[in-house]
Formats: structure tokens, sequence, C-alpha cells
């Protein structure tokens, strides 16, 4: 039982991804962009973050991880650099996207196809949740 | 002065230096064997007396110095040396180691009564054509005074003389007046030959120069294919080959009357001045299509000329010409050229070839830019397809895996039908937009050096499940351990998911399929070999357009978009290689691959 962010702003995916995770008794709150995700994340303090890849922009879900991932010391998002991310792409060739200028490595935990698999994707999220517990 | 590139006194191009040394050398070996011959000859069959001994001396003193200089000229060709001067230096030995043996073949063959006095006519040809300027008549002067040092010193007795011509008064080379009529007569022959050759040398040394010139624009702006650079190479090639003052280069826009000034050379203009044709008489009849010549002060009236900073006393207009007129040249002098009508015809030429680079350049950059807009398009589109699809797609399956209770029979098997067409719905985007990819060059991964194996072992895995759930044997024979060829890493990766995938698709419950990889000097290649429903013979030149099927795969009931080889086809072209395929009905079918080796 954990509480969880969705930041997508297709809500349709938003819903589907609210109902997989609350079927497996998690708690979920929701962000319909990058700007009102990085506010909610502070506000609700989450385990565990769903980003979608594109949102206002191409690259819009990578900037907001690059922020929360932030190395920073004086970071606001400095409470919640090892809160684990899942990352919901649409993108499922090899066809790499440049998210960032510097950045070669990603700072996300996982990857996740659209359309969500719900019992593969839950199974996910709860392997992230217990990794982060232990 | 004319304004031609270069004076006539600067130096010859150097490939042209070397052959005329060459030729050089080829004549006196001629001329060196001839005077053996001749010798032999006149004394053996026309008994002339000739002083035979000092004559053979003479020819084989020449054919020495012959060889020495030949070894030199082969050496300077040989390692191209162009130190500047060097060959005018030795063209210039050359000619009075001629003069010297000329001068003593003379005396020997009685001095200024020697029948080889005409020789001294070609000479002066000879080196009027090699040498411009006033150094020809150095040469005259030069050799005129030996003559009459030779005639004097003879008729002195300071020097032998030697009777040639039988019959011929012994003592001719003493008589004043006959001296003076042939020292007379060799004066006015050398000097009209000499201004006759040097009138037909300058025209003809301006056109060679013209033409190496024009050599020289061509390639340096058809080098590139970006339109300033092309300009910008054309302004500074005119300036180099013409020495004007300044050069401009004005390109007409779109609204087809401004024109804009692209590129410069030289000092003294405004910025950034546009030129509406209509308001200028000059620019508008050079829009027209005409070269237009002006002089300073006529120039200065005209409207896109006031205001320059700089002395004018010749302006040129010349229209680059295509199909239509692309923009004008503008060639400012400072000194008033002399042969303007030669002048406008070799700029001309320059700016017919400068409209051809301009055109091309053009051409290149909207071709750029649609092709951009293009696959920005494509992307655009399939990705604002793909979003509803995969939102529709997400939600059904949160029904279907009973999440929101459960479902009845027939509610799970609408929905099941609902998530199948999804599903087909987006193996079609995506298709769509892989082979969109895959014909876009902005989308393509540069090619790189990769081994073929590792991939194909990648697939092979991947495609292990789907293969045992229809019990299909998978086999495969990998025998092209670490070679490599020039590929993307994504497109062979298509290659072969694609080959292996349809390989499993069209094959039935307990069939078999081999993937084989081998190589030999050349290509790598790669063979796809079912048991499946095969390919009708007819159909099979017509695999690879888009949305294709063959007719028995259409009506097998087997899913499938028609895009796949396609995809295949589209990047075994952009590997250089090349597909095969043979089946037969009911039999099986392969699928041979090849791509070049990239070591």
């Amino acid at each position: 039982m954990a509480k969880i962010l969705v930041v997508d702003d297709d809500p349709d995916i938003a819903l589907a991804t609210k109902v997989a995770l609350e079927s497996a008794g998690h708690e979920v709150v929701e962000a319909r962009s990058s700007r009102e995700g990085l506010d909610k994340v502070k506000q609700e303090n989450p385990d565990l973050i769903v980003l979608d890849v594109m949102m206002d922009s191409a690259t819009a879900g990578f900037q907001t991880a690059l922020a929360l991932r932030s190395q920073d010391p004086n970071s606001e998002f400095a409470a919640h650099r090892e809160t684990p991310i899942v990352m919901l792409t649409s993108i499922h060739e090899t066809t790499k996207m440049r998210f960032g200028p510097d950045e070669d490595y990603l700072p996300v935990d996982a990857f996740v196809d659209k359309p969500i698999d719900p019992a593969k994707f839950i199974g996910l999220v709860n392997e992230l949740l217990t990794k982060q517990n232990v | 002065m004319d304004y031609a590139v270069h004076s006539e006194d600067s130096p010859p191009l150097p490939q042209d230096e070397i052959v005329y040394l060459q030729r050089l050398v080829a004549t006196r070996w001629v001329a060196g064997a001839l005077l053996v011959l001749a010798t032999f000859f006149s004394v053996r069959f026309l008994g002339l007396l000739l002083p035979e001994f000092e004559l053979y001396v003479l020819a084989v003193i020449i054919l020495l110095y012959n060889l020495a200089l030949a070894a030199i000229v082969a050496r300077v060709r040989r390692q191209s040396l162009h130190i500047s001067g060097l060959s005018k230096r030795l063209l210039e030995f050359q000619i009075l180691l001629d003069l010297l043996s000329l001068l003593v073949f003379v005396h020997f063959t009685g001095g200024l009564t020697s029948p080889g006095l005409a020789l001294l006519f070609l000479h002066a040809i000879i080196v009027t054509i090699l040498v411009g300027g006033i150094a020809p008549y150095m040469y005259i002067l030069v050799s005129l005074i030996s003559v009459v040092l030779i005639g004097l010193f003879e008729s002195e007795g300071f020097l032998a003389h030697f009777i040639v011509i039988p019959y011929v008064s012994a003592d001719l080379h003493q008589n004043g007046l006959f001296l003076l009529i042939q020292v007379g007569f060799l004066a006015m022959g050398m000097l009209a030959a000499a201004a006759i050759t040097s009138s037909i040398m300058g025209p003809l040394r301006q056109r060679e120069r013209q033409l190496s010139a024009l050599f020289q624009i061509t390639e340096s702006v058809s080098e590139s294919l970006e339109v300033d650079t092309v300009l910008g190479r054309l302004a500074e090639e005119m300036s180099a080959a013409l020495r004007p003052q300044a050069v401009t280069v004005h390109l007409l826009q779109l609204d087809g009357h401004t024109l804009t000034r692209r590129a410069t050379v030289g000092y003294g203009f405004p910025e950034h001045a546009d030129i509406d044709n209509r308001n200028t008489n000059l620019y508008n009849k050079a829009m027209a299509g005409q070269i237009v010549s002006v002089s300073g002060a006529e120039a200065r009236r005209d409207a896109a000329f006031a205001g320059l900073g700089m002395e004018l006393q010749h302006i040129i207009l010349v229209p680059m010409i295509n199909d239509r007129t692309l923009g004008i040249c503008s060639v400012y002098f400072s000194i008033r050229p002399d042969n303007v009508a030669a002048l406008e015809g070799f700029l001309k030429a320059i700016a017919r070839v400068g409209a051809n680079a301009i055109e091309r350049a053009m051409v290149h950059a909207a071709l750029q830019r649609a092709e951009q807009q293009r696959t920005q398009f494509v992307h655009i589109v399939t990705h604002e397809l793909r979003s509803p699809v995969t939102g529709a797609q997400s939600l059904l399956r949160v029904l279907t895996g009973d999440l929101l209770g459960t479902l009845s029979e027939q509610q799970r098997d609408i929905l099941s039908r609902l998530s199948r067409r999804m599903d087909a719905l987006l193996v079609l985007i995506n298709d769509l937009l892989a082979l969109a990819a895959a014909r876009a060059r902005d989308f393509q991964q540069p090619l790189q050096t990769l081994v073929l194996q590792d991939t194909v072992e990648v697939v092979i895995n991947e495609y292990c499940y789907q293969a045992q759930e229809k019990s299909i044997e998978l086999l495969t024979e990998l025998d092209a351990d670490g070679i490599k060829a020039l590929v993307t890493e994504d497109g062979w990766q298509r290659i072969v998911s694609n080959l292996v995938g349809n390989a499993i698709k069209y094959t039935s419950e307990g069939g078999i399929v081999k993937v084989k990889l081998s190589a030999d000097h050349e290509h790598i290649s790669l063979l796809v070999v079912d048991t499946g429903i095969g390919i009708p013979a007819d159909n099979i030149e017509k695999l690879g357009t888009d949305f294709y099927r063959a007719d028995n795969a259409r009506s097998s009931g087997i899913l499938g978009t028609g895009l796949g080889l396609a995809t295949v086809k589209q990047f075994v072209n952009t590997f250089q290689g090349q597909m095969v395929v043979n089946s037969v009905v009911g039999e099986g079918t392969t699928f041979t691959i090849s791509i070049p080796r990239s070591e």
C-alpha cells in the first residue's frame, strides 16, 4: 500500500494507470502536466512516480525526471531524489531520443511501453516499491 | 594593360612552362641530328666546303647539353618543382645557349655569307612564342650585335672565314656594302617576325589564361551545394582573375524586383543595400539579360551606385542566366579596361558557370527543406495516430483484466475483439512509421560498422518463445562470427526481425524455420528458410511493394500489413545489399539477403 503519483496529460492513460494501481491496493494522486507534477511531488511526497515521456513537449517527461534527480544539494526536489520513477513511452523501437544536452544516462528506474498491460505494470511497480523499502 | 587576367609580363602557368621546356628539348634533338645529317649530305653529295669536323663537334656539343637539359626538365617535372622563376630562368638559359650554338653555326658556315642566317629568323619567332613582353626584342638586339661582330671580325681577319658556297666571291665577306645589306635585312626580318608573332601570341596567351581561370572558377563554385558558399567563391574567384577594385553578387528575391547583395569582395559598399531594379536603369537592363558596361560618370548618375565610396572608372554588370536571370555580378574597376568586348565575353562565360552552380545549390536547399517537412509531418501524424490508440487500448485492457469487476462471457468477447482491432491498428501505425523512417534520410542513424551475427542471435532469442508456441523447430547455423558490415543497428535488426517473424508467421504447426548466416570474401549472407505456405512465382517480383501481400497470404487469414518486406527492401538498398527470394507454394520459402563486408 503506497502513494503513487501519476503524471500524464492523456486522461485515458491516466485513468487506466489509476484503475490498475488502485486494484493493487495503492493510493493514486494525479497530475496533468509536468509543472503540476513537480508541484504535487512536493505536496504529496509520493513513494513512486509514474511519468509520461511526452506531455507538453516531446521531452517533457525526461526534463521532469532530470529535475527530480538533480544532484544539486540545494534543489527543491532534494528530498525526492531517490523516489523511483517509471516512464511511460510509446516509442517501442530502438530509436534513441536525445532528452538532454549532456546526459548520457537515463535517470529513471524503468520504462513501460504504452498501451499498458495492467498485470505486468503492477508487477513492475510492486517490485520497485519493494526494492525501495529494503 | 589588358584586364583579362594578369599582364603579358607575368609568367605562364606552371604546366605550360614544363611543356615548353620539353618541346625545346625535343626540337633540339632534331636540330642536332639534322645538323649532322645536313653536314654529311652537303659535304659528300653537294660538294660544299664545310668545316666538317667543327660542325660535327658542334652537333655533339648541342646533343650533350640537350641531354643535360632533358635530365633537368625530367627532374623538375617528376618532383613538380614550382620554384617561382625557376622555369623562366631555365628557359632563358636555353635560349642563350641556343643563340650561341646558332652563332657558332653561322660562323662555321660562312658568317654573313651563310645561308644559315635564315635560322635566326626562325629562332626569333621561337623566342617570341616562348617569352612575352620586351624580352624578344632584347634577344634580337643581342643577336644582331653578335652577328655584326662576327661579320666584322671575319672581315678584319680576327676570325677565320669559311667559304661554304663555291663560286661565291672569296672576299664577299669583306665587302662593306654586302655586310650592311645582310645585317639590314636580318634586322628587319627578325623585328618583323617578332612583331607579328607577338601580335598573335598576345591574344592567344590571354585566351589561355581566361580558359584556365574559367576552369578554376568552375571547379571552385561547383564544389559546394550551399548557396552562400557558392556566391562567396564566385565573387572571390572573379576578383582573383580580374583584379578589379571590387566585385559584388546580387540575387533576385522572390518578389521579382528586389536584388539583395549576397557576396562582396572589396570595400566601399554601404551595409545591406537592397536594390529595387525598377528604380535603377542599369540594373533593370542587366536583369533583362543584357551585359551592361558603363564608365564612371554615367554609373555615378544611376541610383544604384550613388554613394559608393570609391573612385570608379568603369563598371560592368553581368546577368547570371540559367533559364531565368538569377541575379547580377557587378565588377568595379578603378582603371578603365582596354579590351572591354573581350572582357565582356569572358565575364559572360563566368556568369554562366556561376548561374549553374547557384541553381544547383538552390535546388539542393529546396530538396532538403521539402524532405525535412515531410519527415516532420510523418512523425507528427504517426504520433498523433498512436496516442488515441494506446489510450483506448490501455483502458480496454483494464476491463478485460477484470480490474473493474468480472465480465460476462459476451462482454469479454466483445472487448477482446475491440482490443484485437486496436492491436492491428497499432501494428499498422508502427509499420508505417518504420517504413517512413527507413526512407527519410533525416531519421536515419549514421551507418556504422557492426558485427552482424550478434543482432541475429538476439533476434533468434526473441522469437524462440513464439516458435515454441507453434511447435516450430527454430534452427540456426551462424558461421559469421565477428564479421562486420556497414549498416545501422536499427535497420539490420529490422531486417532480421521481419524475415524471421514472417517465416514463423507463415509456417504452420510442426514446421521448420532455419536461419543461416555465412560469409565469403566480399559479402555476408543471411538465409531465412521456412517450410511455410510459400509464395506463388508470379508474386515474387512484387514483394516489397508497399502494402503488397501475396495472394495466398492474403487469403490465409494470417494478419499482415504488407509493409514489413517494404521496410526490409528499403534497408537492404541503403546497405548496398541484395535480396533474393526463392519459393515453392505449399513447400516453403527462402529469403537470401547479402550485404557487402566492411573489411
